[in-house]
């Protein structure tokens, strides 16, 4: 894994874990979750651990974690995986703010 | 079946045999002038061969069960073995068996019922022993041995040594009856182990212990309601007993458990309102394990199938419709496997941490140093059991680690024993008194 690559991996995970710790139901929480084990699975078990986030505003993490797992496809990842990964998250916030 | 089955077993035999005196009649052979003589001494003596080489069973299975125990027992140099009282009867067994000539009996032999009583009782009191076999050996974890089980198992051999040494002595008369070498020294060896044994508290709970049969998985489609929730629990169960996961796998499985024990509580307010809180308990623990393993990593084990039984379970549990009172009985089923899975997650991320099956991606500031002018990356995967900030164990240890439960001691385990000890000591043959107290 290239350096650029583990900052995106790490960037993207941080921020799925910060929309889980920060879901406003207990099903949107584990949906996220269900996101970063997607994510990791995609990635082999091999990832880099997650950092502190700056902001707990859930509009802006999900933001930020959609477009880092977007950005993740410039690293040779198998594309349909991403593509279902990118769906689960926006069926995780779509969960997460019915409730 | 346990070792306190197959003990009573033995038990029961060579009771039934010490009590047995004037062999040769029961053998068929003279001793009473009003009964007639029914067999001929060649059928004596292969009734007589028979029996050796059921004792010879008796005898290696105590030698088994001595070897197995005495770790617990042997301290000191290893100059002074002979001097300890299991070392001496181990050394002594060995002496014994190295004498004997008649080998194992075949299989046909241990299976197949003998007409004659003697020797039928002689087959029972084998059979007992090769039954338990399983649970003896170095390897052997069946029994959970400690000092305290060790001392039982200790005890029951070297009683059972004694009683093989009485039996022998008596069995003179039988044509062909082979010896046992230096029985006196035998018998002196077993009854000084019987009492070191009996000298601190013992554990019975040893009698409960035992290999058993690996529970199997419930295939087929999944039952209606809780029903196929308790199925899918259980083949979570059944699977992770049977090897580690991958980490990616336990965090699956940790995930799913998480709405498991959520919509359990669910199910519980309706159904078992005493099992709500136990179950809230257990969601909020594994929520708390769920993300301390978010950076937990580890390539090797399966459980696959554990993971995708867990997702059913949660999944049939979310699905299914509000409990009633008519499934009071399947929700305590269900806490009762959330207590087996409970312990076996925590007994493999126990044993996946210390044997490093299990790291934990950390962050490094600096890359790795240069080898060769080639700078390779800094090393990221580190054992979960180095230090570094990981909650993982401290949580498995505190909360999910269920409370060691005190195994209930069997009512005929004392009962068994002190008959045994009483039938030893009221033995012509034996030239001290005992205490029948274990």
């Amino acid at each position: 894994m290239l350096l650029k690559h583990a900052i995106e991996l790490a960037e993207a995970r941080s921020y799925l874990v910060a929309l889980a710790d920060h879901a406003l139901s207990f099903d949107g929480s584990m949906e996220y979750e269900r996101v970063l084990l997607e994510l990791d699975e995609l990635h082999g078990g091999v990832f880099p651990p997650i950092t502190e986030v700056p902001t707990s505003d859930p509009a802006v993490l999900y933001q930020v974690a959609y477009h880092a797992i977007a950005g993740l496809e410039a690293y040779d990842l198998d594309a349909f995986g991403l593509e279902l990964c990118l769906a689960m998250l926006i069926a995780a916030r779509e969960t997460d703010t019915r409730s | 079946m346990t070792y306190g089955d197959n003990v009573t077993d033995l038990r029961t035999a060579m009771t039934v045999l010490l009590k047995r005196h004037r062999i040769l009649q029961p053998l068929g052979g003279p001793g009473i002038y009003t009964v007639p003589e029914t067999t001929t001494v060649e059928e004596r003596r292969a009734m007589g061969e028979q029996i050796q080489r059921y004792r010879y069973v008796v005898l290696s299975w105590c030698a088994a069960a001595i070897d197995t125990v005495a770790p617990y027992f042997m301290v000191g140099l290893v100059a002074d073995k002979y001097n300890q009282p299991v070392s001496a009867l181990m050394y002594r067994l060995e002496v014994t068996a190295s004498g004997i000539t008649a080998g194992y009996p075949a299989m046909e032999e241990l299976a197949t019922p003998h007409s004659n009583k003697l020797v039928e009782t002689w087959r029972q009191a084998a059979k007992a022993c090769v039954l338990s076999e399983i649970d003896l050996g170095p390897s052997a974890t069946h029994l959970e041995l400690d000092a305290g089980r060790g001392r039982v198992v200790l005890k029951d051999a070297a009683d059972f040594v004694r009683g093989l040494v009485v039996l022998d002595a008596r069995y003179s008369n039988v044509p062909g009856w082979q010896h046992l070498k230096s029985p006196r020294r035998l018998e002196s060896s077993a009854e000084v182990a019987s009492i070191f044994a009996r000298w601190t508290e013992s554990d019975l709970a040893v009698d409960r212990a035992g290999w058993r049969p690996t529970p199997a998985a419930i295939k087929g489609p999944a039952l209606p309601g809780i029903g196929g929730v308790v199925q899918a629990q259980h083949n979570t169960l059944v699977d992770l007993c049977t090897a580690p996961p991958t980490a990616m796998n336990l965090r699956r499985i940790i995930h799913a458990q998480v709405r498991v024990a959520h919509e359990a509580g669910r199910h519980a307010a309706h159904a078992a309102p005493e099992l709500v809180e136990p179950f809230l308990t257990r969601e909020r623990t594994y929520q708390q394990l769920h993300i301390a393993a978010r950076n937990l990593g580890g390539l090797i084990g399966s459980g696959g199938q554990a993971a995708a039984e867990s997702a059913n379970a949660a999944e049939r549990l979310r699905r299914a419709p509000v409990s009633s009172t008519d499934d009071t009985a399947s929700l305590h089923e269900l806490a009762r496997l959330f207590t087996g899975v409970d312990a076996r997650i925590a007994a493999t991320i126990g044993h996946g941490c210390s044997e490093k099956l299990y790291l934990v991606s950390t962050s490094s500031h600096t890359l790795g140093d240069v080898i060769d002018g080639i700078r390779p990356p800094a090393k990221h995967w580190v054992p979960a059991t180095a230090r570094v900030p990981f909650d993982l164990l401290p949580i498995v240890r505190d909360r999910l680690q269920p409370p060691p439960a005190a195994t209930p001691v069997r009512q005929d385990s004392i009962v068994n024993r002190n008959d045994y000890d009483l039938t030893i000591a009221s033995q012509p043959s034996m030239r001290r008194n005992h205490n029948p107290t274990l």
